[in-house]
C-alpha cells in the first residue's frame, strides 16, 4: 500500500517536471517579447539600448538556462506578470479561483447527485421506459454543445419564464446575500453539470450492468437479503470504482467545459479570465492558468489514484 | 446426414451455409440495432448535405451579404432568414457542414496514427520507452483540454487549418492509452508466442498479428473522437479562435447570440446551428455506440 503510493509520488515528479516544460515552451513560443511592451515607440530608444535591456533582464540566455531560472521562480509561486495590468499572475488567478471552485464544484456535485442514481436506476430496470428515456438523454447532455444549452437555458428560464437571472455572480450593486448568490449560480451550475451528469450516468449503468451479472450477487441475493441492500453495499460499491477512476478522469473536462460556461453567463471566474487573457495576448496570463489547472488537475487525480488504491485492495500498481 | 434435416435445423438456427467474414458479422449484428441504424443514417445524410451543399441551400450564396436586410425573419428567399451581415442563413447553415465534418475527420486521422503508432511501439516494447511515452501522454492530460488548445491556438493564429492541427496532435493520449493497453493483453497471447517461435520479426507480429486486433477498438475510439472534435471546433469557433468569419462555422453562426436581444427575438439565428451540432454529434454517438456494442463479443444482442 505504502509502497504503491510511494512509487506514485515518485512518477509524479518527471510529470510535474513535463508540465512546466510545456508551460515553458508555449510561452516562449509567442510571438514578442516583454522588452518589446516595456519600450515606448516614441521614446526613441535605440537599437543597442534594448540589447542592453534584453541582456540585463536575462533574455538573451540560452532556453534551458531560462527554463531553469523561469522554474526557481515559479516554484516560489512566481508566475510572471499580466502584460495588460502588470499585476502578479498568481494574484489575478487567486482572485478569479473562488467563483470557478464554486462554479465546478456545485456543478460536480449535482452531475454526482443526479448521475448516479439514474444510472443505478437504469441498470437496474434494465430495458424498462425508464431506461430507455434515461439513456436518450444522458446521450443528449453528451451530444450537445454547453454553449448551445446555456442559450437555451437563459432563453427559457431568464428571458420567458423570468425564474433566474441572466448573467453574473450577484445582482448589480448589491452587498453579499446568499440567497442572491444561490440563485445566480444555479442556471450556470445546471448547464455545466449536465455533461458530466449524462457520462456519469452511462458509465453507472454499464459498470453496474456488470456487477449485478456477478456470482456474489446473486449469492447475496441467496443469502436472503433484501434487494436494497443486496443492490447498495454489495453491488454499487464494487461497481463504483471504475466510476471513480472516470470520474477523477473527467475533472479536467470540467474546467475545460467552465470556460464556457462562464463566457455565456459572464461569471468572473479563471474561465473568463482565459478569454480576456487570449484577447489582450496576454501569454503570461494565458500560459500561468493553463499552468495552475494542471497542477491542480494533477495533484486532484493523484489523491484521487491513493484514494482508489485504499478503496480496492485488489489493483497493484502496473 | 439426410439434407432435409440438415436444411430445416439450419434455418432454424441461422447456420450459415458458408463462413461468415468478420465484417458482414458485425454488419449483421449492427443492423439488429435500430438506435445505431438511425444515427447511421443521419450521419449518411449529413455528409450527403455537405457534399452536395450548393444544391441543398438552393444555389444562395453563404458569402453574399445583402446589407439592406440583414437581421431578416425568415422569408421565401431566405428560408432561414439573415445574418448581421445579411448572410442567407441555411446556405451557411449547410455549408458549415463542410467545415465541421472535414475538421473532425482530419483531426481524428491525425491523433488516431499518432495514437496507434505511439500505443504499439508503447505496448510491444515496453520497459522505458513505455515509460517515456505514457508519462508523455500523462503530461498531455493533465491540462484541461479546451484551455490548452486555447493557449495554443491564439500562439499560432486562428484558422481552419490551425485548429485541425491542434486538435490532432492534442488528441493522441487517450487513444495511446486504450492501445497500449489492448496491445499488453494481446502481446501475451498464444498465437504471438507461437509468430515468434517461428521466427517472425517483432515488426512483422506488431504489424500483421497485433495491429488488426487493435482496430476495432482504434476505429471505435475514432468515432466518438470524431464527436468530441466537432463540439470542440464550435467550442472554438464560438470564442472567436477557430474558423473565421466570413467562413461559416456553426460555432461562429452562434457569436451573435450572446447579445440578449437576438437570444430572444432571433431565434432563426441561433437554434438552427445548434441543433445542428446537436444533431451531428448525436447520430455519430449513436453509430458509435451501436459499432461498439457489435464488435464487442460479450454482449448479448447477436
Amino acid at each position: 500500500m505504502h509502497r504503491y503510493i510511494l512509487r506514485r509520488l515518485l512518477t509524479a515528479v518527471p510529470i510535474v517536471l513535463g508540465i512546466t516544460l510545456m508551460t515553458f515552451l508555449i510561452i516562449n513560443a509567442a510571438p514578442g517579447d516583454p522588452v518589446d511592451l516595456m519600450v515606448d515607440p516614441m521614446s526613441g530608444a535605440t537599437r543597442e539600448s534594448i540589447q542592453g535591456r534584453r541582456e540585463a533582464l536575462g533574455l538573451n540566455k540560452p532556453l534551458l538556462v531560462r527554463y531553469v531560472l523561469w522554474l526557481k521562480e515559479a516554484g516560489q509561486g512566481n508566475l510572471g506578470y499580466s502584460l495588460v495590468n502588470q499585476q502578479p499572475v498568481l494574484s489575478r488567478i487567486a482572485h478569479r479561483l473562488l467563483p470557478t471552485i464554486q462554479l465546478t464544484g456545485s456543478a460536480l456535485m449535482l452531475g454526482i447527485l443526479v448521475g448516479i442514481p439514474l444510472g443505478v436506476m437504469s441498470a437496474v430496470r434494465q430495458h424498462s421506459l425508464l431506461d430507455h428515456l434515461a439513456t436518450l438523454l444522458a446521450f443528449l447532455g453528451v451530444s450537445s454543445p454547453t454553449f448551445f444549452l446555456g442559450m437555451g437555458a437563459i432563453y427559457l428560464f431568464s428571458l420567458r419564464l423570468d425564474l433566474f437571472p441572466t448573467a453574473g455572480m450577484q445582482s448589480l450593486g448589491s452587498t453579499f446575500s446568499l440567497s442572491d448568490r444561490l440563485h445566480h449560480l444555479v442556471l450556470p451550475a445546471l448547464v455545466l453539470s449536465l455533461n458530466t451528469a449524462a457520462s456519469l450516468m452511462r458509465h453507472t449503468r454499464s459498470c453496474m450492468l456488470d456487477v449485478i451479472r456477478q456470482d456474489y450477487v446473486r449469492a447475496a441475493r441467496a443469502k436472503g437479503l433484501t434487494e436494497r441492500r443486496v443492490l447498495l453495499k454489495h453491488a454499487l460499491q464494487n461497481a463504483l470504482l471504475p466510476v471513480i477512476t472516470i470520474l477523477g478522469l473527467n475533472v479536467p473536462r470540467l474546467f475545460a467545459g467552465a470556460v464556457i460556461t462562464e463566457q455565456i453567463f459572464q461569471w468572473p471566474g479563471i474561465g473568463m479570465l482565459t478569454i480576456q487573457a487570449v484577447a489582450s495576448r496576454d501569454y503570461p496570463v494565458l500560459m500561468g492558468v493553463n499552468f495552475f489547472t494542471a497542477i491542480l488537475v494533477f495533484v486532484g487525480s493523484l489523491l484521487a489514484d491513493i484514494c482508489y488504491s485504499f478503496a480496492d485492495p485488489r489493483i497493484v500498481y502496473r | 446426414m439426410n439434407p432435409a434435416i440438415a436444411q430445416q435445423a439450419s434455418s432454424r438456427w441461422r447456420v450459415p451455409s458458408e463462413p461468415l467474414s468478420l465484417r458482414s458479422l458485425i454488419w449483421r449484428r449492427y443492423k439488429r440495432r435500430v438506435p445505431a441504424l438511425i444515427g447511421a443514417a443521419v450521419l449518411l445524410g449529413l455528409v450527403v448535405v455537405a457534399i452536395l451543399a450548393p444544391y441543398v441551400s438552393g444555389g444562395r450564396d453563404p458569402y453574399v451579404s445583402d446589407l439592406k436586410h440583414t437581421r431578416s425573419a425568415p422569408s421565401a428567399v431566405h428560408p432561414l432568414g439573415t445574418d448581421a451581415l445579411g448572410r442567407d442563413v441555411l446556405s451557411r447553415l449547410v455549408y458549415a457542414s463542410r467545415v465541421s465534418l472535414s475538421v473532425g475527420l482530419v483531426a481524428v486521422s491525425i491523433y488516431l496514427a499518432i495514437g496507434l503508432l505511439l500505443g504499439i511501439v508503447a505496448g510491444y516494447a515496453g520497459g522505458v520507452i513505455d515509460s517515456m511515452i505514457m508519462r508523455t501522454a500523462d503530461i498531455f492530460l493533465a491540462f484541461p483540454s479546451l484551455m490548452l488548445i486555447i493557449a495554443i491556438v491564439s500562439v499560432v493564429g486562428p484558422s481552419i487549418y490551425n485548429v485541425m492541427v491542434v486538435l490532432g496532435l492534442l488528441g493522441w493520449p487517450s487513444v495511446c492509452r486504450l492501445v497500449r493497453a489492448s496491445v499488453l493483453s494481446l502481446r501475451e497471447q498464444e498465437f504471438v508466442l507461437a509468430a515468434s517461435c517461428v521466427g517472425v520479426t517483432d515488426l512483422r507480429i506488431a504489424l500483421r498479428h497485433i495491429l488488426p486486433n487493435v482496430m476495432a477498438e482504434v476505429i471505435v475510439a475514432g468515432t466518438f473522437g470524431m464527436a468530441n472534435a466537432i463540439l470542440m471546433e464550435a467550442g472554438l469557433s464560438f470564442l472567436g479562435l477557430g474558423v473565421q468569419p466570413p467562413m461559416a462555422s456553426w460555432g461562429n453562426m452562434l457569436i451573435d447570440a450572446q447579445s440578449l436581444t437576438i437570444l430572444e427575438s432571433m431565434p432563426w439565428l441561433w437554434v438552427p446551428p445548434g441543433v445542428m451540432i446537436a444533431l451531428s454529434v448525436l447520430s455519430i454517438n449513436f453509430a458509435g455506440d451501436g459499432l461498439r456494442d457489435a464488435m464487442d463479443p460479450r454482449s448479448l444482442v447477436c
